[in-house]
């Protein structure tokens, strides 16, 4: 989603003018009030343009809006916790720059903030706004495409279908619409149609690596693991951000056949790509693990403990490894972490009623064992 | 090489030395070939591909270990073909026999158990089967087909059996092994649809039901008449997928439990209550599952003190792109999965485990793990997964801690279909051979190369309390140096094969005498003293011992 924000807020910012004179204003307040230099929150930036948008008129801020959209969506509060005062003071400012944008008939701009406010804004709203954008006959590529988007989000297949078929017809030229049509087959599971989607758009722009990626993954599907591997290893092997996620389901696959060096390269590759891969960094550990390499393991696992605190598995790995290294405390500790994220998690569950049965607490290990 | 040095240097072992010169080598195999199921990749059904085991017993009481291989239908529509029986000249020479001993045995046969059921002085045999199992009574030399009479022939898809003494009444009781019902059509036993890791494979043992194992109380008569009572199923558990069976004393309260691997379902410790109750406590006692919490594909087991705590380890080898299992025995039934730590775990992953032993290969006195691989996938190969339908022979040295090195070298033989494994002395020289079955062809034979180190040899035979066989003994070894070795004698073991029950030590780089301690089921003790290069046999009650020297270097046989 965020991806797709920052394309709309690409978009906001083609089409902004003024906001000098806004944060001027902000610099002399600040140089008046004799203020600390701890920069506002986001909260407080948002507040004032809001205000100055009340006061001055939105077309005075809108470059403030563009800029406060893009810090928004950088400072990810939308993902993790929600902001309720700042998504109301987002969603003021997006109704009243697509307001703007109607009056000005200023199409362009409309979609976008359409599409801005559907993603991470007040979506019902947005949609409504895009949907009638859409209706329009002279609708452009980019808001066909976004209102693709907003439909497959919204589980509306078929929506989403047609409008990348229309959003092909208007530029057949990109490769875009066939990615996002074989997206959305995928997840029907259509796998052979989501297949030769992704091969049109790898015809259109072989360089596509969200193309590539996916139709990865839809070979996997296909039961053409082969192919999948091959695809995987060619894009392990580059820089696009795909990369990382190439080489983690490379790993997996490599670990189904069982290539558990072959494994392990992949793995490590997907770390040093990205060191913040909680999967990467759980797989790799878990690897590690079954090749009786605990030491390795151990930092991987404690890496991915803490990216995916609720995640059970690396903490149940690192319970095992405690545990077989003698640490009663520290295993007993860790297991009992994994069944907090999870209370029915298998193995921590069953090493648990060992440990504490090895501890002569059979008692308190018949709980863990009776639900196993 | 430094930690397989490091790991020997334990006082009562030999000096570091890593092993070099292979433990076995292949002497000429008898005139048997499996005819388990259609040959090679035109297996079509899992009936076929789970092969025979092979027993060693005395057929004619003269003290060399003569050889039982169980056959099986080659799916041609001529039915089964007849299992044989080879006698042994004590030196490595087998010569067919079965003719000679009466036996005419055409049934699907899998595995065989051992053990005087008579209590006549002389091995009988218990012959699993697809089908109707068969008792046969050993009449001086002569194999009789007796299991309708006593009431002793299971008719499920039995594997592995064990004949011993669970009721401690003196004489063998018989538990089988039975695997899955056949009571499918032909159609469904060749189902499509089944896949391993994404490739089409033969079905089961899941999507077939599984049947219940069964357990017999053996009625002997003072007059000789063998009459086995089958007992209630509930007294053994739900149903399950069983392969390997042991026969130990877990718990250490002087009756014999059971332990059962049991294919892709939790493997069962079943303890033994008295009158031939019992109950399961696998999953309280660490032995049901797989690390991680998981059922398991178990095929064979062993059992024996492996890490020098006198309290015996149970070792269970498991499916392909899975790890064998050791648990570290705790005492008082209580057990740890170490076979990561162990060094047993990681190295199995690509093999498919069936048969297994503890056999002290290289006579450092520490229990070292020898197995027989195969996959039970004929097309595994055309698949892009790590592994191979024909395997290796796997061992792992032990550094009498419990830490294992594979052991490459130690089979100079090609990789098989490997299925059943039998241990015992075939040449009289005190060393552990072994026979390996596999699936397609002649059996393996594989000879002990160690001729010059020292051993102790003990046979037991029980009291009417112990059982002759004495399953259930413990015998400790004390070198002068204060040393300490335990070995017990297990029922059952590997897979749907039976090896000898003769204990071995070996002696390492001692060359002097040994006190040995008995600890009979029944609770007597009996303390002897035993030279090197030596096999005593040690009746129960019985002041006498019986002792042969065994050939040493360059000594005239």
């Amino acid at each position: 989603m965020i991806a797709a924000v920052a394309l709309v807020v690409a978009a906001l910012a083609f089409v902004q003018d003024g906001g000098r004179a806004a944060t001027a204003r902000l610099q002399d307040d600040a140089i008046e009030a004799k203020a600390p230099p701890t920069p506002p929150t986001l909260r407080e930036v948002g507040q004032g343009v809001l205000e100055r948008s009340r006061s001055d008129g939105f077309a005075a801020v809108r470059e403030d809006v563009a800029r406060f959209v893009d810090d928004v969506i950088a400072a990810n509060v939308y993902e993790s916790p929600p902001d309720i005062v700042l998504g109301d003071v987002l969603d003021a400012l997006l109704e009243q720059q697509i307001t703007l944008a109607a009056a000005l008939q200023d199409h362009e701009l409309m979609t976008s903030t359409a599409v801005a406010l559907a993603l991470v804004g007040s979506g019902e709203r947005g949609v409504a706004r895009l949907e009638a954008a859409v209706a329009m006959h002279d609708a452009t590529f980019a808001c066909v495409l976004a209102a693709g988007h907003v439909r497959s989000a919204r589980d509306d297949a078929n929506g989403a279908l047609e409008l990348y078929e229309r959003a092909s017809a208007l530029r057949p030229d990109s490769s875009l619409p066939w990615h996002d049509r074989g997206a959305t087959l995928g997840r029907l599971g259509r796998f052979p149609q989501a297949l030769e989607a992704f091969d049109a758009a790898l015809r259109i722009d072989p360089t596509n690596a969200g193309a590539q990626f996916n139709r990865a993954i839809v070979l996997e599907k296909l039961d053409r693991a082969g192919d999948a591997e091959q695809a995987y290893r060619t894009l392990a092997s580059g820089d696009t951000p795909y990369a990382p996620r190439a080489a983690l389901n490379l790993g997996t696959i490599l670990v189904r056949r069982g290539d558990r060096e072959g494994a392990r390269t992949a793995y490590e590759r997907c770390v040093e790509l990205d060191p913040d891969s909680a999967s990467g960094r759980h797989n790799l550990g878990a690897l590690l693990v079954e090749l009786g390499e605990d030491a390795a393991a151990k930092p991987h696992l404690e890496r991915a403990a803490t990216l995916r605190p609720n995640d059970p598995r690396p903490l149940a790995l690192l319970g095992q490894i405690a545990d077989d290294a003698g640490d009663v405390e520290t295993a007993e500790r860790h297991l009992r972490a994994a069944l907090r994220c999870d209370p029915r998690f298998q193995s921590a569950r069953y090493r648990l009623a060992q440990l504490l049965r090895r501890s002569g607490r059979a008692e308190a290990a018949k709980e863990f064992e009776d639900a196993s | 090489m430094t930690s397989w040095l490091a790991a020997c240097c334990v006082a009562w072992l030999c000096a570091p030395q890593a092993p070099t010169a292979p433990w076995f080598v292949e002497r000429p195999a008898p005139a048997f070939v499996d005819h388990h199921g259609r040959v090679g990749l035109a297996k079509r059904s899992i009936t076929e591909v789970n092969g025979g085991g092979v027993g060693l017993f005395d057929l004619e009481g003269d003290g060399d270990l003569d050889l039982f291989f169980a056959q099986g239908d080659p799916h041609d529509g001529s039915g089964p073909r007849p299992s044989q029986v080879f006698r042994n000249d004590g030196a490595f020479r087998f010569e067919d026999v079965t003719t000679a001993c009466g036996l005419d045995l055409a049934i699907d046969a899998c595995g065989v158990a051992v053990g005087d059921v008579d209590d006549d002085g002389d091995d009988d045999l218990y012959v699993t089967a697809i089908g109707d199992d068969a008792l046969l009574r050993n009449d001086g030399g002569k194999l009789v087909r007796v299991d309708g009479a006593a009431g002793a022939s299971d008719p499920l898809w039995s594997t592995s059996a064990c004949l011993c003494d669970l009721d401690g009444d003196g004489d063998l009781d018989l538990y089988v092994c039975n695997y899955l019902a056949l009571d499918e059509t032909a159609d469904s036993l060749t189902r499509a649809g089944a896949t391993f890791r994404g490739m089409p494979v033969l079905a089961g043992p899941l999507g077939f039901n599984a049947v219940p194992d069964r357990l017999y109380r053996n009625r002997l008569r003072e007059d000789g008449t063998l009459r086995f009572e089958p007992i209630d199923d509930a007294a053994i558990g739900p149903p399950a997928f069983a392969l390997g069976l042991l026969a130990l004393d877990a718990d250490g309260d002087r009756d014999l439990d059971l332990y059962v691997a049991n294919d892709s379902q939790p493997n069962q410790l079943l303890r033994n209550d008295g009158d031939l109750k019992f109950v399961d406590i696998g999953l309280e006692a660490g032995v049901a599952l797989g690390a991680a919490g998981n059922a398991q594909a178990g095929m064979g087991v062993a059992a024996g003190d492996l890490d020098g705590d006198r309290v015996d380890d149970l070792f269970v080898t498991n499916f392909s792109h899975d790890t064998n299992t050791l648990y570290r025995g705790l005492g008082g039934a209580a057990f740890k999965d170490t076979s990561r730590t162990s060094g047993l775990g990681p190295p199995s992953f690509a093999h498919l485990g069936f048969g297994c032993a503890f056999v002290d290969a290289d006579l450092d006195g520490a229990l070292d793990v020898v197995i027989a691989n195969g996959h039970v996938y004929p097309n595994v190969e055309a698949s892009a997964l790590q592994t191979s339908y024909r395997q290796p022979l796997t061992a792992f040295a032990n550094d009498g801690r419990g830490r294992f090195k594979p052991f490459g070298a130690a089979f100079a033989t090609e990789p098989c279909v490997g299925r059943g494994l039998a241990v015992g002395d075939l040449d009289g020289d005190g060393a552990q051979d072994l026979v390996v079955t596999r699936l397609d062809e002649a059996p393996l034979v594989l000879g002990n190369t160690n001729a010059t180190t020292a051993r102790i040899v003990l046979r037991l035979i029980g009291a009417v309390r112990s059982g002759r066989d004495a399953i259930g003994a413990r015998v400790t070894l004390e070198l002068e140096d204060g040393t300490r070795r335990v070995r017990s004698i297990v029922g059952g073991g590997s897979f749907q094969s039976a090896s000898a029950r003769e204990l071995v030590f070996g002696l390492c780089e001692s060359d002097a005498s040994a006190t040995l301690t008995v600890d009979w089921p029944s609770g007597a003790s009996r303390t002897l003293t035993a030279e090197p290069w030596t096999r005593s046999t040690l009746t129960e009650g019985v002041d006498a011992i019986e002792r042969v020297v065994l050939p040493r270097p360059g000594s005239l046989r």
